[in-house]
């Protein structure tokens, strides 16, 4: 039973980590990436709580003679302790890379409105070319045309 | 050959010293800080050079495997490290690489040298040295996300607008990736009841086939993405030309590859039945990954973005290797898997070379792009530099008597033994297609006039700049004349990885809890 309620929670969490992962603003990006680290978090804790069991813990070793198969498994806890570490730590650096470019936006080295940008506010308005890529065509396409002039 | 299995854990143990070690010299940006940095840098990327150089000596040539049972815990019960051929060939290869990368680092770094970029590379060291000795799958993820963290790190220091955009999407894709990772863990976990690798290919043929064609797929898309496949390679050619060119030097030859390298490891030990299974599947991808790379690279105009892309379509001629471990109905021992290692280790150091050579045309012009007015007459400006990127572009391109030749040649030559017509013919296009980009690179930056471009103020030391370059060059030569060893080395490792068998039996996973006693393990 409570695998399926985990189930359908992990499933919720992907979903709207999925729909604010596509967003273009960042700080949406950031929220679903979250979301998205902690329904795998919940999809691993999931794989130690399909049964009813005790904690794994043996007070008195010496006589100890029960059953361990009625202990429940501790090791995807320690796996998620890991993971929520390392996704804290990547979040927390996504964050600052986002501070960086909003203050290199302030002091005017805009970086964001290319159309390559996934992240630029808005969509541009039509497609443009980017310069330094595409610059070489313009001015071949260009000199072709002058050339056409001059012969005319 | 007895060998003590400590040494397995020197790889991580060494660049992680050397790491601790350069930060406690970071008290103050000082220029002695810097200094004393590379010292440490240097003397400790040698050691691991030495280091991943015995164990090749032990796996590879000896033929054998090592294990290390990490504080004598029975194996699926501890941390298991291993190393086969193919680990070994992967350590050495990063190790050469970052010996290299650390005296151009010193020949070309600007002020970011001083952002503790010493240390952060001995962490990338520790991560991908992790990922290639790591034992079960827990512990590659978590040593993807060191190397993973490192690279973050080292691709946005500096914070220039361009590395922050790019450093953006290189790390949400790449923790997508990871993310995508865990999961399948904690689904094989879930399943299985066990992580390590040995266990799991035990018990993995028990699995409905449902099951472990999903955790496959999972796989396949994790490491996937890490290795720059089609159609999950977007974050490269968005990101790798933004930093420093030492940084995308040592990123392009070394990160993709340890997704390349999971792929190795994991397909053929969990899943060699989906390997033939899937033979269509992946050689399409690995065609369209080699089109869709040197497309690209036709398509930008600056030297790094060309190579970047070029990354992707030599990718794509590895996963072909990989493609070709199954022949007809059944596993083939070896030579396509051997193909593909030995692809890999000539692309990591032509690789690294060509990104080196790139990027220092780049320091010396003060520009990237191929374009009139920009780059140009380096051949006269700078001729050491010319020729080690003539000799690097042609290594890529395949032209005899380079490295290039000799596993271009090797892949081929399995294609037509597998009877794969179409994927031979793909890759003799691309191949072409990537000897006229390197032609064009020639020509545009190395070849034409004289450029009367006002170099930047600070110009690379040529010397130390072009040492580590000419030293990869020199290897790539001598690959490509004495291949015959080389191919020996990769058939082993090849042979090793197929080998599900002697894999479990090396490490030895047990069902009891018991604790080995000392005599057992040596």
């Amino acid at each position: 039973m409570i695998a399926i309620v985990f189930a359908i929670l992990v499933a919720v969490l992907m979903g709207c980590a999925a729909y604010l992962l596509l967003q273009r603003s960042p700080v949406r990006m950031v929220l679903g990436l979250g979301l998205f680290t902690h329904a795998v978090n919940l999809l691993v804790f999931g794989t130690s709580v399909n049964h009813r069991g005790q904690p794994p813990v043996v007070v008195d070793k010496a006589s100890y003679a029960g059953d361990i198969s009625q202990f429940v498994d501790p090791l995807p806890q320690a796996l998620i302790l890991t993971a929520i570490v390392i996704s804290f730590g990547i979040v927390a650096f996504i964050m600052a890379l986002l501070h960086r470019r909003h203050s290199l936006d302030n002091a005017g080295d805009n970086c964001t409105d290319r159309i390559d940008d996934p992240f630029a506010l808005e969509a541009p308005s039509e497609l443009q070319p980017v310069d330094e890529d595409y610059e070489w065509l313009e001015d071949l396409v260009l000199k072709r045309r002058l050339e056409a002039k001059e012969d005319d | 050959m007895d060998v003590n299995a400590n040494w397995l854990a020197a790889p991580i143990a060494f660049p992680l010293i050397g790491a601790a070690l350069s930060l406690l010299a970071s008290t103050r940006v000082t220029r002695r800080q810097t200094r004393t940095q590379r010292i440490i840098a240097a003397l400790f990327s040698l050691i691991n050079l030495g280091v991943a150089i015995f164990l090749l000596s032990v796996t590879a040539i000896g033929e054998q495997r090592m294990t290390l049972q990490v504080g004598l815990w029975p194996a699926p019960f501890g941390i298991t490290l291993f190393a086969d051929g193919l680990s070994a060939i992967m350590l050495t290869l990063t190790a050469l690489l970052m010996v290299c990368l650390v005296f151009y680092a010193m020949g070309t770094l600007d002020e970011r040298e001083g952002l503790n970029f010493y240390p952060l590379l001995l962490f990338l060291l520790m991560g991908v040295n992790g990922a290639f000795v790591a034992g079960d799958l827990f512990n590659l993820y978590v040593f993807f996300e060191v190397l993973l963290m490192a690279s973050f790190v080292l691709l946005s220091l500096g914070g220039r607008p361009g590395q922050v955009n790019g450093g953006l999407r290189y790390v949400l894709l790449n923790l997508l990736a990871s993310t995508v990772f865990l999961a399948t863990t904690g689904v094989v976990y879930g399943v299985l009841g066990t992580l390590n690798l040995a266990h799991l290919a035990a018990r993995i043929d028990a699995a409905p086939d449902s099951l472990r064609v999903l955790l496959a797929g999972m796989l396949l898309v994790a490491y996937g993405s890490k290795a720059g496949l089609f159609p999950l390679f977007f974050w490269l050619p968005a990101s790798y030309h933004t930093p420093h060119p030492a940084v995308t030097a040592i990123f392009g030859g070394l990160l993709t590859k340890v997704g390349i390298y999971a792929l190795f490891r994991i397909y053929p030990l969990l899943f060699p039945d989906l390997l033939v299974a899937w033979q269509p599947l992946i050689l399409t991808i690995a065609a369209l990954t080699m089109l869709v790379g040197v497309f690209g690279a036709m398509a930008v105009n600056t030297i790094r973005r060309v190579l970047s892309f070029h990354v992707i379509s030599q990718v794509g001629y590895m996963v072909m290797g990989l493609g070709l471990a199954a022949s007809g109905n059944q596993l083939m021992v070896g030579f396509g898997m051997a193909a593909g290692i030995f692809y890999v280790v000539h692309h990591m150091i032509v690789k690294t070379a060509l990104l080196m050579a790139g990027g220092a045309a780049e320091l010396t012009m003060g520009t990237g792009r191929l374009e009139t007015g920009y780059l140009g007459g380096l051949v006269k400006r700078s001729p050491a530099l010319a020729v080690v990127f003539f000799l690097a572009a042609f290594s890529l391109a395949g032209i005899p008597p380079s490295s290039g030749f000799i596993s271009k040649l090797g892949l081929l030559q399995t294609a037509l033994d597998a009877q794969q017509w179409w994927i031979a013919a793909v890759s003799l296009v691309v191949s072409l297609l990537t000897l006229m980009s390197m032609v064009r690179l020639w020509q545009k930056g190395f070849a034409g006039p004289m450029e009367d471009v006002v170099p930047p103020p600070r110009r690379p030391n040529q010397r130390l700049a072009i040492a580590p370059i000419a030293v990869l060059v020199a290897v790539s030569l001598s690959i490509g004349i004495f291949s015959g060893p080389f191919f020996q080395w990769s058939r082993v490792a090849a042979s090793q990885a197929l080998d599900r068998a002697g894999y479990i039996r090396a490490v030895n996973p047990t069902d009891e809890i018991a604790p080995i006693s000392l005599e057992a393990n040596p």
